[in-house]
């Protein structure tokens, strides 16, 4: 059951005569309970849609509803939402207890259940005893979580995030991650939450749509838009991807063949008619690195392996992970293991790449 | 070196603190000075505060100033507030320009702007007088309401008048439980600022004075045409510390006013 | 729609107010300027440009109106020379609490009675005043310096009245001047003055001409400061047109003499626009 239905939503700026698309004809709905994910770099889009929804920005085209009523005309203050800005937005000259029973008190509930709902709220969100303060004597965190049971407290049909989690340092902002899910689960409320981290998009959605120029490029469960990328950029957008270029060789019992100018790759999905050019992505962490002529040998495994050789040019040393820099004929082939070995690769050695052909995914330009 | 760059660094302020200061001082001094001719030595004495309270001219000029002064705050603070609301709130064609034509009361000299309400007033028959006076006045400080208000209604910021309306707050809600209480400190010293403005105001009231009614500034200049008399030493002392103290009020509205 | 209303209804008081107090005056100025004589009273008048002839037939106006202008210099310089230097030193070398206090005092004087300022000039400046006494006490047998009623006399009242202004508008842009961009000079290798000179000075030009320019205006049409600390050596543009609207009555030509010293205050804010442009803080 989807809680809000964008359709065919479009928002223009700049003159007339040259207008900039900020969302060019974006259809996405979110189900009741959802956590969903609004992913992408600056300017994308996924704000102004999130602002649309709110009521900030009025598309020129399209349509949105919240709950099948179509909101085209009602005023910010009308829709049924509750939100989150990036810098908390919280009322200075308010106390903790004024700012989040705020909403309430707007319309009209009488004092002491006002009083009750807000005890109740901040201990929901762990803040009980905070109510005489003022904002500014809040930390980061604390101010953000004022600004969700603020939001929260009005049982909106909608939970609207701006990137919530932004103004916190690394540490905080994944401790807050699992409680804002915590919460979120908790409460049971549909949520849309723009980000451009995208780990932060891949822990907490339910679903992900990625955008990029005011378009969506995919959207599903974070798993699947990682695993099976649609096009180059979200492969690269999501994560990282090392990105193949060849020409479409023909399929063999499930096995497709891609031709690349040293060698060839095997991927498990359909390619376009024989010689069209085709881009095959294939994720850093599907490699397995051995050093050169000690890789899987030809029978040892129940299918073809992916194998490409090639020489260390760097590593990045993280602790738990080390990253390579290969170059594998010409291209350079970002590689990232598990520190498991006593002894990672130096510059300058020869090494093997080998990764099974159901990672080869292959993506649009 | 550097100890000597930084003691002659303040040594030059100072001076110039001096050069602003002494005169104001001298004036103040000479209030209390019995002699009213600069005779040495200076003897404290009060008695041209005391002539100054008999001196019903120049009460009656004081009276119409605090009175014009007062009504104009109130309605420049009014007219500029809601000027620069506009202005701060909405992106409209023509925003340029308008804010443009707040510039002629501050960058044109006021003897011409005097000279010219003078010429229109009396061709259309509001002629000269304190209602005058107080449009002038009026026109004088919108500019300046405008930017003071402005400037705290930038510092302040459209978001929490967002995030009040995803709450349910209706326009005229968000306006009074958030946007005003917010706002205040700056409407507050731009009230001062008016006041302040309007009261020591000489030019325009000069041209727009009616006869027998004017304002405290125009009595004193013609009674420092006329000659000297040593009460002019008494109330512009108490002036000077009037328009110091309010331009002080002013400062720590404009400073330190809200918590945002 | 409703946007539109709430625009109109916010903005239209105020602008109103300001046209029926500027524009339409500065209209009906304009209107009297061509007219042989103020059409107020039952007297009928007639178009003529005499009141404008008048101004560059006769010696007399152009050679105050010359003079005004080089008050304006005058005046304009000397803030310069003393305000900067202090405006300097009070946003780049004082300490925070200081800073704040100094800045305070400095510029209060300028919001206080210009009128009451330029008075306390005359007890200093006059014969018998404070800079006699203070010479005579030091040397018994000096004459008197009262400079009251001459130009310097201006100059001084004047430059004591705009100063506080001048360093108000060099200091809020040089204050504005990021630290670390100075500190990235110098880690080039630039010594102070250098610094200074390519660095400071340039960042800090917009607010310095903001200031000349609204120091010149003022001071080119006063007539109040010249009358009373220049006496009979006071005769300026401005306390000429003061005449003929409240002495002379000959409103025309008061009128025009007015618009011609519009044309030039207008002729000055036309070039200084562009380079004010960028200093100018949007409202």
């Amino acid at each position: 059951m989807s809680v809000v239905e964008v359709e065919k939503v479009s928002k223009f700026y700049g003159p007339a005569t040259a207008p900039v698309a900020a969302l060019d004809n974006v259809t996405l709905t979110f189900g009741d309970g959802e956590f969903f994910g609004l992913l992408g770099p600056s300017g994308s889009g996924k704000t102004t849609l999130l602002r649309s929804i709110a009521g900030f920005v009025e598309p020129e085209r399209g349509d949105i509803r919240i709950d099948g009523e179509p909101v085209r005309d009602k005023p910010v203050h009308r829709r049924d939402i509750g939100m989150v800005f990036q810098n908390y937005a919280l009322f200075p000259h308010m106390s903790v207890f004024d700012n989040v029973a705020f909403g309430l008190s707007v319309r009209g509930v009488p004092k002491r259940a006002i009083a009750e709902q807000v005890a109740a709220m901040l201990d929901l969100v762990r803040l009980g005893g905070l109510q005489g303060r003022r904002p500014r004597e809040l930390s980061g965190g604390q101010q953000q979580r004022v600004a969700l049971a603020r939001a929260l407290i009005t049982r909106p049909r909608v939970l609207l995030l701006d990137e919530p989690l932004g103004a916190l340092d690394k540490r905080l902002r994944q401790e807050m991650q699992i409680e804002l899910k915590q919460i979120q689960r908790e409460v049971g409320i549909t949520t849309v939450f723009v980000t451009h981290d995208q780990e932060e998009a891949l822990t907490l959605s339910d679903r992900i749509a990625i955008f990029n120029d005011g378009k969506v490029v995919q959207m599903g469960p974070p798993n699947e838009v990682y695993e099976r990328p649609a096009t180059a950029f979200a492969a690269g957008f999501l994560g990282d991807a090392n990105i193949f270029a060849g020409r479409a060789d023909g399929c063999n019992g499930g096995l497709c063949r891609v031709l690349l100018d040293g060698g060839a790759i095997w991927t498990r999905d359909t390619l376009p008619a024989k010689g069209e050019p085709v881009l095959i992505a294939v994720r850093p962490e599907k490699f397995a690195l051995h050093p050169a002529g000690r890789g899987p040998a030809a029978g040892d495994e129940p299918e073809p392996v992916n194998r490409l050789t090639g020489q260390v040019l760097q590593l990045v040393y993280s602790g738990s992970s080390i990253t390579y820099k290969v170059d594998a004929g010409g291209q350079v082939v970002t590689v990232f293991e598990q520190n498991r070995s006593a002894r990672p690769f130096a510059p300058g050695d020869a090494v093997e790449l080998a990764w099974a052909p159901a990672h080869s995914v292959r993506v649009e330009p | 070196m550097k100890g000597l760059s930084s003691a002659l660094a303040r040594g030059y302020l100072g001076l110039v603190l001096l050069f602003l200061y002494v005169p104001i001082i001298v004036m103040m001094v000479m209030a209390f000075n019995q002699s009213p001719l600069y005779r040495l030595p200076i003897v404290w004495d009060t008695i041209w505060f005391e002539q100054l309270a008999q001196n019903d001219r120049l009460l009656g000029a004081s009276l119409n100033s605090v009175l014009i002064a007062l009504v104009n705050a109130v309605i420049a603070t009014t007219l500029g507030t809601m000027a620069a609301l506009a202005f701060a709130r909405y992106r409209f064609r023509g925003r340029t320009l308008l804010q443009i034509l707040l510039f002629p009361p501050i960058t044109i000299p006021w003897l011409i702007i005097g000279t010219a309400m003078l010429v229109l007033f009396f061709w259309i028959g509001i002629g000269r007088g304190l209602h005058a006076i107080l449009l002038g006045h009026v026109a004088l400080s919108l500019p300046y309401v405008i930017v003071v208000v402005g400037a705290r209604l930038r510092s302040v910021g459209v978001t929490l008048e967002e995030a009040a309306a995803t709450l349910g707050a209706t326009p005229w809600q968000t306006f009074w439980r958030v946007s005003a209480p917010l706002m205040a400190p700056g409407v507050v010293a731009a009230a001062l600022f008016a006041f302040a403005v309007s009261f020591d105001q000489f030019v325009i009231s000069y041209f727009l004075a009616a006869p027998g009614v004017s304002t405290l500034p125009v009595e004193i200049y013609s009674a420092i045409r006329k000659g000297f008399t040593p009460e002019i030493n008494a109330i512009s002392t108490i002036i000077i510390l009037v328009s110091m103290g309010l331009m002080l009020l002013f400062a720590r509205f404009y400073r330190f006013g809200g918590e945002g | 729609m409703r946007r539109r209303l709430a625009l109109i209804g916010l903005t239209a008081p105020a602008y109103l107010w300001l046209a029926l107090t500027i524009l339409l005056p500065l209209s009906a100025m304009l209107y009297f300027s061509f007219l042989t004589v103020a059409p107020i009273g039952g007297r009928e008048a007639s178009f003529t440009l005499a009141q404008y002839a008048t101004f560059f037939e006769q010696e007399f106006y152009r050679f105050l109106t010359w003079r005004s202008v080089m008050m304006g210099v005058h005046v304009t310089l000397v803030c310069v020379l003393l305000g900067y230097p202090a405006a300097l030193i009070l946003a780049r070398h004082l300490p925070g609490r200081w800073r704040e206090a100094l800045f305070l005092l400095i510029v209060l004087p300028f919001w206080s009675n210009a009128l009451v300022r330029i008075f306390s000039w005359t007890m200093v400046l006059r014969e018998g005043g404070l800079i006699d006494r203070g010479l005579q006490f030091v040397f018994p047998e000096a004459p008197s310096v009262g400079i009251l009623f001459s130009y310097p006399a201006i100059i001084v009242g004047l430059v004591h009245s705009y100063l506080p202004y001048m360093i108000l508008t060099c200091y809020i842009s040089l204050q504005a001047i990021d630290q670390s961009l100075i500190e990235a000079a110098r880690s080039l290798g630039a010594p102070g003055f250098t610094v200074f000179r390519r660095v400071v000075l340039p960042l800090s030009l917009p607010g310095l001409l903001a200031g000349m320019v609204l120091v010149f205006i003022p001071v080119i049409g006063s007539f109040m400061e010249p009358r009373i600390l220049g006496g009979p050596a006071g005769s300026m543009i401005g306390t000429v047109i003061e005449d003929q609207f409240t002495a002379v009555f000959n409103w025309p030509l008061g009128a025009a003499l007015s618009f011609i010293l519009l044309a030039i205050v207008l002729a000055i804010l036309a070039i200084a626009y562009p380079l004010l442009r960028r200093n100018l803080q949007p409202v």
